[in-house]
């Protein structure tokens, strides 16, 4: 059973067909000479604390571990070698919720979607190669260590939640990796790695029936759809520290402005809409054509960029902004006593159309680009969304709702601050 | 998708690429002048005030609102290094015409703001920079000197890079010293502004699909009349000469950083140079790669470990992230895995893997307007009549042979050390 989902707006389609054996799959065709594939699992660092049964028992850092180790294979070989014999670029990453393995390929696409398949499909841990990779890991965990945007980004993670594992490292820690064994990565490729959890996402110039023909040679005709553990993580509104301080190399002080927003709508739709409506609530108040970051620049308050995201996922969300500062204090102060000012005086409705109107502009751009067009198509995918819906979804958002989520998501008491200071000791 | 070299006024010139492939354009604006001590850093400032503010759009904050009008069109900076020159760009990313409305779509517009940003700084009744933005560029060049630190991997990269050219251009700074930054002037850019525009031949690349002669005539209307008789190019390609130069210095870190800097007298246009490209392929190109799957994989020394092929310039640069202890092992591993390529030990699967991969990387390009731009701005800089496809022909055609006499032509220059003085063994945490 396929499914079409067209645009007019753009010209473009994909199609999705469900596996026999529980796998989604998503084929986008598009006339580009690089083809790009994703094959993932729904199961990112904040699901490393439950086993098969929903007990906690993971070690921190397992799924990025996992994302590393299933490279191998029996014969002592890696996937990144057959790759390289088809001339495909391979890699994998893991984040807070999700596990990805990919390729770009300009020939032989059919040849490295078998082998993306089949790697991921065959574990093979011993405790030699376990031991091998915890290694490469603590050198990965060190290097982290020493870039302060990362540290800057996990202490205000740190002080926004209190339990949620958002806010542990996705690599987990030098000693967490330490407790990985052959036994809990196969226990985390048995709970998450079932077919019915994951899915593929291929755009390139191929065909839906040749990659569905490809799947079923390479997958096995049936699977178990039982649904997955998850943790439900019960957190306060208000969060965990208010402030957090660090040291690390950087020449002047960086900030990052956490949010913890805990009110996250139930359905996808909603999801989707509040999404889009605070990627726009962010583009008026913290761009660089704003009022706001020309007066911090223009007073030399800030270096240039003043970068503000927002995550929104099924059980955690947050809004960041973040920017490097001589007085890191006096720019929070000011961003603070903006954003009172906005939600007494309210927005622009001007301000409202231009951030609509770059928000559109953005979305048709991002579709020039095999790599981007999978990777945005699979957030939508988890996401339970079609992407063919996000140019409706901008238009439809209404002013009165980001004035109301003006007022909702940027509450002082859900607010951290973290810090990172230049070391005492500077060359 | 080959492109159209076409004349902007005298000097000037035009990269031309027509395709419909994308649902955006491209244009790109390069200066290429000598890399100098004494103008590398005025340059930058120059490249840096066009963005604070022009005639029509007297502050940032009006020109990024204009751009916002503009359906998002986005402008970048980029001053990079080809040979011993410096190239200074400005590049406009934006929707194609079919998606604003039709007709010419936004291509005048851009064409226009480039020229203000260009031609038509905001300048005081003197004639020269607004001082406070020559102060408020002043503060964010120190910053950005200073915010080197900020990135152990690239700062040793950097560092090991100027220890292997010590003494040449390509080991100034792009961005230039922090000492210097205070004695610039308004009058002193101004002038440095001037002399830009009528000493250098601008390269203008495009991306699209608007008709060459109208891309050609908007650029020639707003253009035309700028240039002059540039600089010639220069790169000096030239074998290590003397002892391995080696440094280290500390950092509170808790893993070091290693450079390893080799140099060649291969010129970017030598028949050698694409075995040159393979030879690095294998060597730390990829995850296929000697350095990869040996001293990462192999041997659990690193997470990173790779090695970067400096075409124009003729230089190799490896680089590994590890603790302490295995810093005296790294160095042997990495240049072990070197002298495996200069002995000819490279096999069927190395050699295939690597060719692949650049067949694969070159074939990518038609996929990226900025990586078609960057690719024939650099060449036409350089001098280097080469298409997309030329190249990756000939990259196809190396053989092992000519991998390994390109090795035989390529030798340790210098070894640098970033020590990170906060490395431990342990970790609980």
């Amino acid at each position: 059973m396929t499914q079409v989902f067209k645009s007019t707006l753009l010209g473009e389609s994909y199609t999705v067909k469900k596996h026999p054996s529980g796998l989604n799959i998503y084929v986008f065709p598009k006339k580009m000479t690089t083809a790009h594939a994703l094959f993932a699992t729904d199961f990112g660092a904040v699901d490393n604390a439950l086993d098969s049964e929903g007990r906690v028992l993971l070690p921190d850092g397992i799924a990025h571990f996992l994302e590393h180790k299933l490279f191998a294979a029996p014969d002592g070989s890696d996937a990144f070698e057959r790759f390289s014999e088809f001339g495909a670029d391979a890699n994998a990453y893991t984040s807070h919720t999700r596990t990805v393995y990919l390729f770009s390929a300009t020939e032989r696409v059919a040849d490295s979607l078998g082998e993306l398949l089949d790697f991921v499909t065959h574990p093979y841990f011993t405790k030699e190669n376990v031991e091998k990779e915890q290694g490469i890991i603590a050198e990965e965990i060190r290097m982290c260590r020493d870039n302060p945007y990362d540290v800057c980004y996990y202490n205000m993670l740190d002080g926004l939640f209190t339990h949620h594992p958002v806010k542990t490292d996705i690599c987990g820690s030098v000693a967490s990796i330490g407790k990985i064994t052959p036994e809990t990565l196969y226990e985390a490729y048995r709970t998450y790695y079932k077919l019915s959890n994951m899915a593929l996402v291929v755009c390139g110039d191929i065909t839906p029936e040749e990659v569905f023909a490809i799947a079923d040679k390479h997958l096995p005709p049936d699977g178990d759809t039982a649904p997955v553990p998850r943790r439900c993580v019960a957190e306060k509104p208000t969060v965990h520290h208010a402030r957090v301080t660090g040291y690390g190399q950087v020449a002047k002080p960086l900030f990052m402005i956490g949010i913890k927003d805990t009110d996250i709508p139930e359905s996808p739709a909603a999801r989707l809409e509040k999404d889009v409506a605070m990627a726009i609530l962010n583009e008026m108040l913290f761009s660089e054509s704003g009022e706001l970051y020309n007066a911090l620049f223009d007073e030399g308050l800030i270096s240039p960029g003043l970068s503000s995201d927002y995550a929104l996922t099924r059980d955690f969300a947050f809004c960041q902004i973040a920017g490097e500062a001589a007085d890191p204090e006096l720019v929070f102060e000011r961003i603070m006593s903006y954003l009172k000012d906005k939600q007494a005086s309210g927005l622009s409705r001007e301000d409202f159309e231009r951030a609509r109107r770059i928000e559109y502009a953005e979305y048709i751009k991002s579709f020039d680009n095999t790599e981007e067009i999978a990777n945005t198509l699979l957030s939508f995918v988890f996401e339970e969304s079609d992407i063919f819906s996000y140019a409706d979804v901008v238009l439809g958002i209404s002013f009165e709702y980001v004035q109301q989520l003006l007022r909702e998501v940027f509450d002082p008491a859900h607010v951290t601050l973290s810090l990172i200071f230049p070391k005492k000791e500077v060359l | 998708m080959e492109p159209l070299f076409l004349p902007i006024g005298r000097y000037g010139k035009l990269i031309y690429m027509s395709t419909d492939r994308f649902k955006s354009e491209l244009l790109s604006l390069t200066y290429t002048v000598p890399l100098l001590a004494e103008t590398a850093q005025m340059n930058a400032m120059v490249m840096a005030l066009s963005r604070r503010g022009t005639v029509s759009f007297p502050t940032q904050a009006a020109i990024n609102r204009h751009l916002d009008e503009m359906y998002s069109t986005a402008i970048s900076t980029s001053n990079r290094r080809v040979g011993d020159m410096q190239c200074i760009s400005v590049t406009a990313d934006f929707l194609g015409a079919r998606y604003v409305g039709g007709g010419r779509g936004l291509l005048p517009e851009v064409v226009s703001l480039l020229r203000e940003l260009i031609r038509a700084p905001r300048f005081d009744d003197k004639g020269q920079y607004l001082s406070a933005y020559v102060e408020g560029e002043k503060q964010v060049l120190t910053d950005a000197i200073r915010a080197a630190i900020n990135n152990p991997r690239g700062y040793a990269l950097t560092h090991g890079q100027r220890l292997l050219c010590k003494g040449e251009p390509y080991a100034l700074s792009l961005i230039g010293e922090e000492d210097t930054v205070q004695g610039l002037t308004p009058a002193d850019l101004a002038a440095r502004h001037k002399s830009l525009m009528g000493e250098v031949a601008p390269v203008f690349c495009y991306v699209g699909a608007t008709p060459a002669a109208e891309v050609a005539a908007l650029l020639t209307e707003a253009f035309g009349d700028l240039g002059g008789n540039a600089a010639p190019y220069r790169a000096d390609v030239h074998a290590h000469l003397g002892e391995v130069r080696r440094a280290e210095e500390e950092m509170p870190l808790s893993q070091g950083k290693l450079v390893l800097g080799f140099r060649t007298d291969i010129r970017a246009d030598d028949p050698l140079a694409p075995a040159l490209v393979l030879m690095n392929e294998i060597y730390g190109g990829s995850p296929a790669s000697k350095l990869f799957m040996n001293v990462r994989e192999k041997m659990s020394l690193c997470y990173h470990c790779s090695s970067a092929y400096h075409l124009y310039k003729g230089l190799l640069v490896a680089n590994c992230g590890m603790k302490l202890a295995n810093r005296t092992v790294a160095e042997e591993q990495m240049l072990a895995q070197f002298e495996d390529i200069k002995r000819g030990n490279i096999t069927k699967t190395e050699l295939e893997a690597a060719a692949l991969a650049l067949a694969n990387s070159y074939r990518s390009a038609y996929d990226s307007p900025a990586v078609l731009s960057r690719f024939y701005t650099a060449r036409a800089v350089a001098g280097v009549p080469e298409t997309v496809e030329s190249w990756r022909e000939k990259l196809a055609r190396v053989t092992r042979n000519e991998i390994v006499e390109a090795a035989g032509r390529v030798d340790l220059g210098a070894v640098f050390f970033l020590k990170g003085t906060e490395d431990a063994e342990e970790d609980d945490e």
